[in-house]
């Protein structure tokens, strides 16, 4: 056996043991998809609002919700503890230390021990999230006496988990055996524990009868890895029949159908079907993108013909190989030009947006190897991070731009206040109106007064009054002469009914006149409470103008904390960039690192085929071509 | 020759990346979440004081309780006769009601005073059948925000779905 794949399974099993992570970040954090039907009995409508939230899985609007309800009023809640919720949407959304503390503060302060036995659960899949294997253990272990049914899957499939990182194969399959029948929890299971396997030597031909996932096209491509771990691991065994139809179960669309026929190759190589062998990798060899399969493709391909005893052949493939390995230098020099730090091509990559816009330029994208680095844990982590960074970037953004419309709409409102208000010295008005109030309530205490008075002076004109005092004069005159023996009978009827008439007039108009007075009053009354309400308005106007005022201030900071976290999340995103602009610059010195092994490797193939020739041509009289007359026929 | 294979091959593979300060940024990323949920909580009041101001402000709430009689597929909100919505639901987020969850269909303004509110809810209902029913409520507004609660849930004993409109 002359091929070493193992470094390149060793990849493949710690890629497919992250890769069997992933669901469960979202399977493990989900705490609220655990709850079932009628365990909520919602009172608050604004707690219902969070639920509505968290059950479609958008759990920064739930957690946004909550911190409005909390910011006004205590949360009214019936059922599951609100505080476990609110410990599952931290959890959810990656705010591990606020998960953390509401896991820790909910088992160590509730009594109910199912309460509590989610709190540990919570705990134990935050810290299996994190990493901390033991602590996870722990928790768990506490879970254990009181499993929900609810967490009872999740729950042994952490442990079975955790058994398999600890080599305990007994203990995996008693926790296994626990997770109910049908769950797709086992399909990851039983990946799982074949790459235990195979990382410990103990792959058995029985291994591949594992069965094969139905729907899922994530446990799918999980198991198209798992099988090309396996091949690669059976042709390190010596099993090539078992490595042949592990590679043969991958899928003819998975993205590793070139390492698999590449491993197929190989594996018809070491049966001693060289011809077969050869075929397959100068097929492969024939591949678009000079990715590393292809590269080896080539020099297998020069193997396989060198075993097969054409050494002509199998130098045309080398000095063919060499030319299109200097292609390949230059076009990784094309390639990582557009990788540079801010080019559109590089966000794709690194984002996973869309390889279009680099496949313009440079078709390598598809490379397998940038695929496999770009899946890489430290890598992928990296990529996450820029990716949650880049979208709450995005949301500041937004946040920022709601501001600006909040403003200009504050700002037309202010100026439409403004222009309604004009001129108006709103102190002079206000001193006007009191005047005019004090001077109608002052009338008004007057003509109160005089009414209680009965003073005919307030009400009746000035010559009825004379005409008055005429007629009361004359009457005492009068009587004067009649005490002095004088006949004024005549004169005495006359002026009583003149005075009669003269009251009933007088007391006509005084009737009249309290009655114009009180209209007169009322009527002032009317001007003087709608001068009022105007004023009012005014006054309302300007408190509006002080309120908009407010506003504006309030937005202006708002604005300033927004800027100040989009400063700070750039700083992070710069940092992360900045560590994988030099991961790219790694990964390309690499990549010429190997190519040019590849060119030193074939160069000295050649002349040590060309030596055996040479010496065999000595004996033979066989003329074969040199290799610089190879090198100017390609 | 078979040795230069190996080496050759086995130099093929890239090998592993660096291990980096992923946690300390972890926890940078973390501190950014918390700001962005607080500065989105101030944003939310701020809308809610400019837009909706108590004193004219509406809010109709959907709720569901069991659902075994009707798969709502949508629901029409009328606000004194006029159209204010028109929402289709996922079914992710009829399971998120049936779970207890509750969605705040419409946020408006109105005057103060009386005010007659209609839903036309459509979906499945008993024995599969097609199902559109309306439910009619008359409100008063007053200084307070109106918070009215559409209730959908099932009735045991005709076996029917049963709709109505609540004040909060």
């Amino acid at each position: 056996m002359t091929f070493n794949g193992l470094t390149f399974y060793h990849g493949l099993v710690r890629k497919a043991l992250l890769i069997t992570l992933l669901p469960f970040i979202g399977v493990a954090s989900a705490l609220a998809d655990d709850i079932k039907d009628n365990q909520h009995v919602v009172t608050d409508l604004g707690y219902g609002l969070v639920l509505f939230h968290y059950f479609q899985g958008d759990h920064q609007a739930a957690l946004t919700q909550l911190a409005i309800i909390e910011s006004k009023r205590e949360v009214k809640h019936l059922g599951v503890s609100p505080e476990l919720v609110k410990g599952g949407m931290s959890l959810s959304y990656g705010l591990y230390d606020e998960a953390n503390d509401i896991f820790d503060r909910v088992s160590a302060s509730e009594s109910s021990l199912a309460v509590k036995s989610d709190a540990w659960f919570g705990s134990g899949k935050l810290q299996y999230l994190e990493g901390n294997w033991q602590a996870a253990e722990q928790d768990f272990e506490r879970v254990d006496f009181a499993v929900s049914n609810e967490h009872k899957d999740d729950l042994y499939y952490f442990k079975a988990q955790l058994a398999l990182k600890n080599n305990d194969v007994d203990a995996y399959h008693t926790f296994k055996s626990k997770i109910s029948n049908g769950n797709e929890l086992h399909g990851y299971l039983e990946h799982n524990f074949l790459l235990t396997k195979i990382s410990t030597n103990t792959l058995s031909i029985d291994d591949l009868l594992v069965p094969q996932p139905q729907d899922s096209s994530q446990l799918n491509a999980l198991a198209d890895r798992s099988y090309l771990a396996m091949g690669y691991a059976f042709i390190a065994l010596g099993s090539q029949d078992a490595a042949m139809s592990a590679f043969k179960k991958i899928a003819l669309d998975s993205y590793l159908i070139e390492p698999a026929l590449l491993g197929y190759g190989w594996a018809l190589n070491n049966r001693g079907q060289y011809g077969q062998a050869k075929s397959l990798f100068a097929r492969l060899a024939q591949g678009k993108d000079l990715n590393s399969y292809v590269q080896e493709s080539i020099l297998a391909s020069a193997y396989a013909s060198q075993l097969l005893g054409d050494l002509q052949s199998s130098l045309n493939t080398l000095a063919s190989g060499i030319v299109k390995f200097d292609q390949q230098k230059t076009h990784l020099l094309v390639m990582q030009q557009q990788l540079s730090k801010g080019s559109d091509c590089y966000n794709a990559v690194v984002l996973q947006q869309s390889r279009l816009i680099c496949d313009k330029g440079a078709s390598g994208f598809n490379d397998l190897a940038l695929i496999a680095m770009l899946s890489d844990s430290q890598f992928a982590t990296s990529r996450e991070q820029l990716q949650q960074v880049n979208e709450l970037d995005v949301q500041f953004q937004r946040q920022l731009a709601k501001l600006k419309t909040y403003e200009n709409m504050l700002a037309d409102k202010q100026q439409t206040t403004q222009s309604r208000l004009g001129d108006i010295d709103l102190a002079q008005l206000k001193s006007k109106v009191d005047d005019f109030t004090a001077h109608r309530n002052k009338l008004s205490e007057r003509i109160k007064a005089a009414k209680q008075d009965h003073m005919s002076t307030f009400f009746l004109p000035q010559t009825q009054l004379q005409h008055h005092n005429k007629i009361s004069a004359t009457v005492a005159k009068l009587e004067k002469l009649q005490n002095n023996g004088q006949k004024v009978n005549d004169l005495a009827q006359r002026l009583d009914l003149l005075r009669r008439s003269f009251l009933w007039q007088s007391d006509y108009n005084y009737a009249v006149n309290v009655n114009n007075t009180q209209q007169a009053l009322n009527r002032l009354d009317t001007d003087l409470t709608a001068l009022i309400s105007m004023y009012q308005r005014f006054i309302k106007h300007v408190d509006q103008v002080a309120n908009i005022d407010q506003e504006i201030a309030k937005i202006g900071e708002l604005r300033q904390k927004i800027t100040l976290q989009r400063q700070r999340s750039r700083r992070i995103s710069a940092r992360i960039e900045q560590d994988f602009k030099a991961k790219i610059s790694e990964y390309f010195v690499q990549r010429h690192h190997v190519l040019d092994q590849n060119i030193n490797a074939a160069k000295l193939a050649m002349i040590q085929m060309q030596d055996a020739a040479f010496k065999q041509s000595q004996q033979t009289l066989l003329p074969i071509q040199t290799s610089s007359e190879i090198g100017e026929s390609q | 020759m078979k040795l230069i294979y190996v080496a050759l091959l086995c130099s093929l593979f890239v090998g592993s990346v660096q291990a980096q300060k992923g946690q300390s940024i972890n926890k940078e990323i973390q501190a950014l979440k918390r700001q962005v949920i607080a500065l989105n909580r101030d944003l939310f009041i701020l809308e809610e004081d400019l837009l909706f101001p108590t004193n004219t402000q509406i809010a109709v709430y959907v709720s569901m309780d069991i659902g075994h009689f009707f798969e709502l597929d949508g629901i029409e909100l009328m606000v004194d006769g006029v159209n204010v919505t028109h929402y289709l639901y996922t079914q992710k987020q009829v399971l998120s009601l049936k779970k207890g969850g509750i969605q705040r269909l419409y946020l408006g303004n109105v005057s103060q005073g009386k005010h007659e509110i209609t839903a036309i809810l459509r979906g499945v209902g008993p024995n599969k059948r097609d199902y559109k029913i309306g439910t009619t409520g008359n409100f008063n507004k007053d200084k307070k925000a109106l918070s009215i609660e559409l209730k959908i849930s099932d009735s045991l004993n005709k076996e029917q779905p049963v709709f109505e409109l609540v004040k909060r």
